[in-house]
């Protein structure tokens, strides 16, 4: 199954923010207010969290967003060390980790499991692509893609695909339906999207019915 | 009242409970229902289990939600750990083949449901008595999750 994701980027001191090519100055919304409605209404895969202040975790917010939340939660920002990521492993199911960050990847997986970790790659021109690894999955981001909503880097995805067999994760860019079918025919696992979500028409289902459309198999939303 | 023995991700459940309009406390025996999740490890669950209790309980009828480690716990025993489970219902719970743990969405009758486990029953889905056993996370399964819930809270 296609996963489609909601991403949140917050800042706990103000609330849920707007990304763009990872300048965060505005503020959208309400985190756990948000994981409610992407969870409950709109019915997203799953959620995942970027805390944009380089600060420590905010374990009591994710504990309130985690709790109020429908589906499972994958958090990223301000790990650097295995004890932080195992205490936010208690609330949510996955954490988030950049490809770079040291051998502490290895010692959450021995603790947690493989499938807790998720590498994250970020774009940006001249940077070091690789895959490491063996994370549980793989998210690839843009910096200059970053709420732009003009298209996933495809060309990266299809090229991470070569490289690794977990599972890709889209992020930075999506736009419209389409561009999340794009990143899956490149090879991606899962579409995640915020500003589109946050700022346009398009609804998590739209994402979905377009896949379905495609010949992928989604998990449309329940009748009610 | 709901009943809920704490381990491993009770919280979440509790909540979960909350959001539908059940209320919820630590089991003590005394509740209308229980609910037995589990996330972890199969030995450690049942050794912080009042066994005998739960046994008694799901064995007399009474109404009872079994989650993830918690519906293996039916059986009589896991290849996780040399404890015995509850013995209520005949088999064992062997290692997934392939990649574990086994995490996702994966459907069941139709309807795609939360899961992340390494062992299993062979069932996704189990009845005995008044039980309802399911080896994915209903409190994590989105909206079917929630209906599913409410409807065994109904029930």
């Amino acid at each position: 199954m296609i996963r489609v994701i909601a991403t949140m980027l917050i800042d706990p001191a103000r609330g849920v923010i707007k990304g763009q090519q990872f300048q965060h100055d505005r503020v959208i919304g309400e985190p756990i207010q948000w994981a409610r409605v992407m969870s409950r209404i709109r019915e997203v895969d799953e959620l995942v969290i970027f805390d944009v202040t380089h600060n420590p975790p905010d374990l009591g917010l994710l504990e309130r967003i985690a709790a109020e939340c429908w589906v499972p939660v994958a958090y990223g920002g301000g790990i650097h060390d295995t004890g932080t990521a195992l205490r936010i492993l208690k609330v949510t199911e996955k954490v988030v980790l950049n490809w770079k960050t040291g051998p502490i990847w290895q010692e959450i997986a021995d603790s947690a499991g493989l499938q807790a970790v998720v590498g994250c790659i970020d774009l940006y021109p001249g940077a070091p692509i690789g895959c490491p690894g063996p994370f549980g999955e793989v998210l690839v981001q843009s910096r200059f893609r970053d709420g732009m909503m003009n298209g996933y880097d495809v060309e990266a995805i299809t090229g991470l695909r070569v490289v690794t067999d977990a599972p890709i994760i889209a992020s930075s860019g999506a736009g419209s339906p389409a561009d999340c079918v794009a990143a899956v025919r490149a090879g991606a696992d899962a579409v995640a999207c915020g500003a589109m979500y946050a700022f346009s028409d398009t609804t998590p289902n739209d994402v979905k019915r377009a896949l379905h459309a495609a010949g992928y198999p989604v998990r449309l939303m329940e009748a009610v | 009242m709901i009943g809920v023995i704490e381990s491993g991700n009770s919280g979440n459940v509790h909540r979960a409970l909350h959001s539908i309009g059940c209320d919820s406390e630590t089991w003590t025996g005394t509740q209308d229902a229980l609910v037995l999740p589990g996330v972890g490890h199969y030995g450690a669950f049942m050794r912080s289990i009042d066994r005998r209790a739960v046994r008694a309980w799901i064995d007399g009828g009474g109404k009872t939600l079994a989650i993830c480690v918690g519906m293996q716990a039916l059986y009589q025993w896991s290849e996780e750990d040399c404890t015995p489970g509850l013995g209520l219902l005949k088999g064992m719970c062997y290692r997934l083949e392939g990649r574990v743990p086994r995490v996702g969405w994966f459907p069941v009758d139709g309807t795609y449901y939360y899961f992340t486990h390494s062992f299993s029953a062979g069932a996704d889905m189990v009845r005995y008595k008044n039980t309802l056993g399911v080896q994915f996370h209903p409190e994590k399964s989105g909206r079917a999750g929630m209906k599913l819930l409410a409807e065994w809270a109904r029930d």
